[in-house]
């Protein structure tokens, strides 16, 4: 059986969607009204006794100020509550706290919810915001910065308190939805990164490094989390790098959700009697483009990178039946900033052509493109044989992830590089570190992009910043940062007996159902 | 100095090597009882050196030409196979008879620069070692001891890490492992030459050392040597597959054996065939140089006939 998530976006939805999410955001108000998504607490009898996940690799970091994949969230975000989460329609959803209120983007007001305990039995107050946001600030964290902008976490009282910006932060609720997780103030460093302890739907019990993790669930989590309810008593995440052996594991019962699995593969899931399930991820696949080297300064060649490639038809034959070409880095309605009315560029080998004429490079390019080691080469070898169709020629550099991650900023690492980029309901965080030219994972420089970003992150208002998210979305097809490809999608094998499994818009994997 | 019939003790001496006067004798024409069963060992090897040195020139279709509307086509044996394709296609629409060839090719030449490589350092390694001894004996033998202790992958992992991926990279990575195998042959080799009556010989009229490296151990080394080169050329080449499967051996946008099992490994359950038939050209590559490595010791070794 095959399914597809209801989140499933086509062209439709996309042209339908504009301006959806600004309004999600506008109101920047979370309160308990938006709970309406709030799932019910599951019988016990539907609580199966072990659920066993095969994620594609083990986590790099517990410590949640030091997550930065969806490998590492899933763990953290099943143990851990945040204040607010995102719902599937982007907009964000109360969790830990009750209410999540601002005016000006600068005060945000929290009620946390009554009667919440972490799982050491101590109850959830707002000391405990103070210590996460004390937490991020302190930590040598490449998102420390997204949180140097809280000057004060004023504890009115146990349940109520304010987090207070130096300057309007319309991003900030994003950020905290992702980061700034509740601990107890038992919590150490040590604990942190190896032993999480925290009020959220499961308790963490072992981790065998490099192996699995065991999650049991937490048996006090029955007030209808919006985020969901546990799905198993026991919860065992392995870690299982090769897809085939992702796929034998469900087959054979070893395992009863698996991850990523190949487009391809999903038949062999569906004949051995599961459910393949796809879902469109709301995250950005694109190559990004060093304009600090020649002749990638050239907007031209930027443009000519663009014209060169067929996305979409790639898109369609090897990553899956979701998968969009993109107008820009915006993947879908449901994040800030997607201009359903932008167009991508079109597939047009001659105009690629006809632009490196233009620039002078009538005889082509010669250049470097990086990969990570492990990722899937297919996609990239289907782009760089257009792109040679139009005398771009480009040779894969494969470097391990530590090192490809390392390799954003670096002047002398290839000026192209194929990447991803998750999640992105709210794009503040890729677009100020990966696209502004003082971002520290940037090689991009453009000053008018530079403008609409330090202007959209300062903005109050969430429309208004959609508005100006739209404009660096058409400046950006101007002045290319990278070559636009498609929408991130996520594909899963599922066995029958977790059919209520729920996946989620930013690719967590969490044992949970709505 | 007079030459010394080798023949009159070398074979006593080294069982598997090739007393000196038997050595015109190698190439001979088989005796017909055994024309089947050198046709058989040697078939392999004819056959895989025919698909990596004259595939890539006469198969008219493209290693490296996608069609993404004609990908994951079946061989001709299966039902929508055809042999347009004949071995069918790729996940990207790329005819895999075509790439198995050059990816045989690029094999091929990695596996025996690597073997010579290994073989020239290997050789001179072991006749210092087990021809001068003492302190020179012990320095070598440490170092292969070393090396031996040193996780191969590890150093793959390293290698690729700090200076990229290659075919340079890579068959220096071979060389590194590799050259330790031809080191402890040819020292112990050479251990029991230099006892030999012949070189004690030798010595006794007079002759220097270098003398007797070079005109009486090393001719005698040269049947095992020769054969412990093919053995190892199919090593190398399971070795350079395997480490490129592993993204650690030769680059990954370069058409290679490994690479093309690794790109079948996704696809094993809906386009077999991929993985399938690279793991096919290797077993045929190892297994050829192996059957010939031993139809050669056997042509070689008196003792073995």
């Amino acid at each position: 059986m095959n399914r597809f998530t209801e989140a499933r976006v086509n062209r439709r939805d996309l042209v339908g969607g504009a301006g959806v999410l600004g309004m999600s955001l506008a109101a920047a108000r979370v309160t308990s009204a938006q709970a309406a998504q709030v799932a019910s607490p599951r019988a016990e009898e539907d609580i199966a006794s072990e659920l066993v996940i095969d994620l594609s690799g083990p986590p790099d970091h517990l410590d949640p100020a030091l997550t930065y994949s969806v490998l590492d969230w899933s763990i953290v975000h099943a143990v851990y509550d945040a204040l607010i989460d995102f719902g599937e329609d982007g907009a964000l959803v109360p969790l830990a706290a009750e209410t999540f209120e601002t005016d000006d983007a600068v005060t945000f007001r929290v009620k946390l919810r009554e009667g919440m305990t972490f799982h050491d039995g101590s109850p959830v107050t707002t000391a405990a915001i103070s210590r996460a946001v004390r937490h991020l600030q302190e930590t040598d964290s490449q998102i420390a910065d997204l949180f140097r902008g809280i000057t004060e976490v004023r504890e009115i009282d146990e349940l109520h308190a304010e987090i207070i910006n130096s300057e309007p932060s319309g991003w900030l609720p994003s950020q905290i939805a992702v980061w700034l997780v509740l601990f107890p103030e038992s919590a150490t460093p040590e604990t942190l990164a190896t032993k999480p302890v925290g009020a959220g739907p499961y308790i963490f019990e072992s981790y065998e490094q490099g192996s699995s993790i065991t999650l049991v669930r937490n048996q006090a989590y029955t007030w209808g989390s919006p985020k969901g309810t546990p799905l198993a008593e026991r919860v065992v995440y392995r870690f299982v790098p090769e897809s085939t052996t992702r796929i034998a594991d469900l087959s054979t019962g070893t395992a009863h959700i698996i991850t990523d699995v190949p487009i391809d593969q999903a038949q062999a899931i569906d004949a051995a009697g599961h459910m393949s399930v796809t879902t469109p991820i709301l995250g950005t696949t694109f190559i990004r483009i060093a304009t600090d080297v020649a002749p990638f300064d050239d907007p031209r060649v930027r443009q000519a990178l663009n014209f060169g490639v067929d996305a979409q038809a790639i898109a369609e034959a090897i990553v899956g039946p979701n998968a969009i070409r993109l107008a820009s880095f915006f993947p879908d309605p449901r994040g800030l900033g997607f201009d359903a009315a932008l167009e991508p560029f079109a597939y047009d080998p001659d105009r690629a052509r006809s632009l490196l004429e233009d620039a002078g490079l009538s005889d082509g390019i010669d250049a470097e493109i990086e990969i990570v080691a492990s990722s899937r080469t297919d996609v990239v070898e289907a782009l760089i044989a257009q792109l040679q169709d139009v005398g771009i020629r480009l040779k894969i550099v494969a470097s391990e992830l530590a090192a490809f991650n390392q390799g954003w900023p670096e002047p002398s690492a290839p000026p192209l590089r194929y990447a991803t980029w998750r999640p992105m309901y709210d794009p503040h965080t890729f677009l100020s570190l990966v696209v502004d030219s003082s971002g520290f994972l940037s090689r991009f420089s453009d000053f008018d992009a530079d403008e609409l970003i330090r202007a959209a992150a300062v903005e109050p208002d969430s429309e208004v910043r959609a508005q100006l998210y739209q404009q660096l979305g058409v400046h950006l097809q101007e002045q290319p940062a990278g070559i636009y490809l498609w929408n991130v999608t996520a594909s899963y094998g599922v066995n029958n007996e977790f059919a209520s499994w729920t996946p989620r818009g930013d690719q967590y994997v969490l044992p949970l159902a709505k | 100095m007079a030459e010394h019939p080798v023949s009159l003790s070398s074979g006593a001496v080294i069982k598997s090597g090739v007393p000196g006067s038997d050595r015109n004798r190698v190439f001979r024409n088989p005796r017909p009882k055994v024309a089947r069963r050198t046709l058989g060992q040697l078939s392999l090897i004819v056959l895989f050196l025919l698909l990596a040195l004259v595939g890539p020139l006469v198969i008219p279709m493209s290693p490296t030409s996608q069609n993404l509307a004609g990908r994951l086509l079946p061989p001709f044996w299966l039902e929508g196979g055809s042999w347009g394709h004949p071995f069918g296609t790729d996940g990207l629409g790329r005819d895999l008879l075509a790439r198995i060839a050059v990816g045989s090719r690029s094999s091929l030449i990695i596996s025996v620069m690597a073997a010579a490589g290994s073989g020239l350092i290997g050789v001179t390694a072991g006749i210092l070692a087990g021809f001068l001894g003492g302190l020179t004996d012990r320095i070598i033998t440490m170092l292969v001891e070393t090396l031996l202790a040193v996780p191969f992958i590890t150093v793959g992992i390293v290698v690729t890490a700090t200076i990229g991926q290659s075919a340079t990279n890579l068959v220096l990575l071979l060389i590194f492992s590799g050259w330790i195998t031809h080191a402890r042959i040819v020292r112990l080799q050479v251990q029991s030459l230099a006892r030999a009556d012949f070189v004690l010989a030798a010595s006794a009229l007079g002759a220097n050392r270098l003398h007797i490296a070079t005109r009486h151990i090393l001719p005698n080394l040269a049947p095992v040597i020769i054969v412990v080169l093919f053995q190892q050329a199919g090593s190398m080449l399971l070795w350079s597959a395997s480490l490129t499967y592993l993204g650690i051996g030769m680059p990954v946008d370069q058409v290679t054996l490994g690479g093309i099992i690794r790109e079948g490994q996704e696809l094993i359950y809906t386009a077999w065939w991929v993985s399938v038939v690279g793991g096919l050209a290797i077993a045929l590559a190892v297994a050829g140089f192996n059957l010939f490595a031993d139809w050669l010791q056997r042509r070689i070794d008196p003792t073995l006939r």
